[in-house]
């Protein structure tokens, strides 16, 4: 079998995915890079649609925000949608926009009862504009911040209850503010409902010797300690598509088909696993 | 004020406050104005070549501190900063820089306009004189066009061709047109009868008219074999069907 592993899309390898023949290969873009009249841009996502299962993955709707999703944004957010038929659409538990302004970043806020009502608000009102579940993404931490009256996992899962939404499991944002913020990753994947995880990304942080913190930079490979979050996952509740999210120093596209193959033998491995216990079992 | 949007503001405030030692906050305010520099990396291709990256990154990073993005869509930031530039250092040692920046900034609004038919030739080809003169003619979607008196058409040239060390800068006024029939951008060089005729049929003239006003400012240009040239270029967008008169 051969675990759905996609890459994210880059332009510049555009010749070389598009021949692409790796069972399992999809790709996921930006939506924002896409919301443009026309054009050449748009033109190469729909080749590449052609031969491949896309992924929408939102980063401005400034879901974790006061203010509700810009309607010219969902608007152009679900022309995508339409033109493209993703198989997967997802965006963040973050905020990103404020007072006019747009900060090209994934910003924090307090998990309070107040906050959870304007999330759940804000995932509504996209997925209505959109037509469809989508799936939430787990942010990385930098700082503690005060306030808090809800663990993430369990944020999460109240979304899920509240707005039907899916989950992006990001394994190296896990790794990141387990890290950064000093708790067992271990706990935290426990603590989330599997059930409502879609889609999985798997990236390389780059350590921040100043501030000796873990930066979410998307800059390498999957580290170990990223893998074994990610068999953890495989082997306790099966496998899902997963990503390798890597958009700085981006190597040759035939190096991120080796990552990618790296990521589908160890999903294989976990999932084999579990036929052994259960055979044991039997 | 609600406590999201209080927490929301505080935050925002923090990260357009200057830096005074390394916190987590950096992180925040070093990621949301990369993304924003990168753009317009990404944009000004060209006015970056000319100055260097050193000197444009610093620039970068001044104008998204003073017009930060008020989108999230990056793809077309930095509308205001070829004006912007004008009020810069640098500018004034190199007179043709914003000009430089504004062909950037017209070549990547014609990459990224809609998609549309640009007008052929066959379909003027049985109209009679009178009727092709009565035309009001769309520009393609795609279409833009600009008159600059300094010398920063062929400096962006030459950057775009990858010759910017050997560009003789040529002192002329001229005019730049940008145009998308299909994927490919085409920039070429105007002269001031097309880009009058340009200007005409922007502002909805009928094409006899702005014909008109191209050979009566410039009796020398051949209007018509500039107006053949413009079609060639997919400069305009194909003829609506005629709604049938009631």
């Amino acid at each position: 079998m051969n675990p759905a592993v996609g890459l994210g899309f880059k332009a510049d390898h555009f010749d070389e995915a598009i021949e692409a023949s790796a069972a399992g290969l999809w790709f996921e873009v930006h939506a924002e890079n896409y919301m443009v009249d026309g054009g050449p841009r748009l033109a190469m996502l729909e080749a590449l649609r052609e031969r491949f299962d896309l992924s929408l993955h939102g980063v401005g709707l400034s879901l974790a925000g006061f203010d509700r999703p810009d309607p010219a944004h969902l608007t152009a957010f679900r022309r995508l949608v339409d033109r493209f038929d993703p198989a997967l659409v997802s965006e963040h538990l973050a905020w990103s926009r404020h007072g006019g302004q747009c900060f090209p970043d994934l910003l924090p806020f307090a998990r309070t009862n107040q906050s959870l009502g304007h999330v759940c608000r804000n995932i509504s009102l996209a997925q209505d504009a959109l037509g469809r579940a989508i799936l939430i993404e787990n942010p990385s931490h930098y700082m503690p911040l005060k306030g808090h009256g809800w663990s993430e996992p369990e944020f999460l899962a109240e979304i899920v209850r509240r707005t039907g939404c899916g989950l992006l499991l990001d394994l190296a944002n896990v790794h990141v503010s387990s890290a950064n913020l000093g708790f067992p990753a271990s706990d935290y994947l426990a603590a989330l409902p599997a059930a409502a995880v879609g889609e999985i990304h798997l990236a390389g942080p780059m350590p921040d010797p100043a501030l000796d913190l873990l930066i979410d930079g998307h800059c390498a490979p999957p580290p170990a300690p990223v893998l074994g979050l990610l068999e953890r996952f495989v082997r306790q509740h099966g496998a899902r598509p997963a990503l390798i999210e890597w958009d700085r120093q981006v190597p040759p596209f035939a190096e991120l088909i080796a990552q990618r193959g790296r990521i589908a033998d160890a999903m294989v491995a976990a999932l084999t696993r579990i036929d052994l216990v259960e055979m044991e079992h039997a | 004020m609600p406590e999201l949007s209080r927490f929301q503001h505080g935050f925002a405030a923090a990260l357009n406050a200057p830096a005074r030692r390394p916190t987590p906050m950096q992180i925040y305010r070093n990621t949301a104005l990369l993304g924003a520099v990168e753009a317009l990396q990404a944009n000004f291709p060209s006015t970056r070549a000319v100055v260097g990256k050193r000197i444009f990154d610093a620039l970068a990073v001044a104008h998204a501190r003073a017009f930060p993005p008020d989108s999230p869509v990056l793809a077309l930031y930095g509308e205001r900063f070829p004006e912007w530039l004008e009020g810069e250092q640098v500018a004034r040692r190199l007179p043709y820089l914003c000009d430089v920046a504004r062909c950037d900034r017209l070549w990547m609004e014609a990459l990224h306009a809609a998609d549309a038919e640009p007008l052929a030739f066959d379909s003027l080809a049985d109209r009679d004189g009178d009727s092709l003169l009565d035309l009001r003619l769309r520009l393609h979607p795609a279409t833009r066009f600009a008159w600059q008196a300094s010398a920063a058409r062929a400096v962006w040239q030459a950057q775009r061709d990858g010759r910017g060390q050997a560009v003789r800068p040529d002192w002329r006024a001229t005019g730049v047109l940008f145009t998308r029939p299909s994927l490919a951008v085409e920039a070429v060089r105007i002269d001031a009868a097309t880009h009058r005729l340009l200007s005409g049929i922007r502002l909805a003239e009928k094409l006899g008219q702005a014909a008109g006003a191209a050979s009566a400012l410039y009796p020398d240009a051949d209007v018509g074999a500039r107006f053949a040239q413009l079609v060639q270029l997919g400069a305009f967008a194909a003829l609506s069907p005629e709604r049938p008169r009631p």
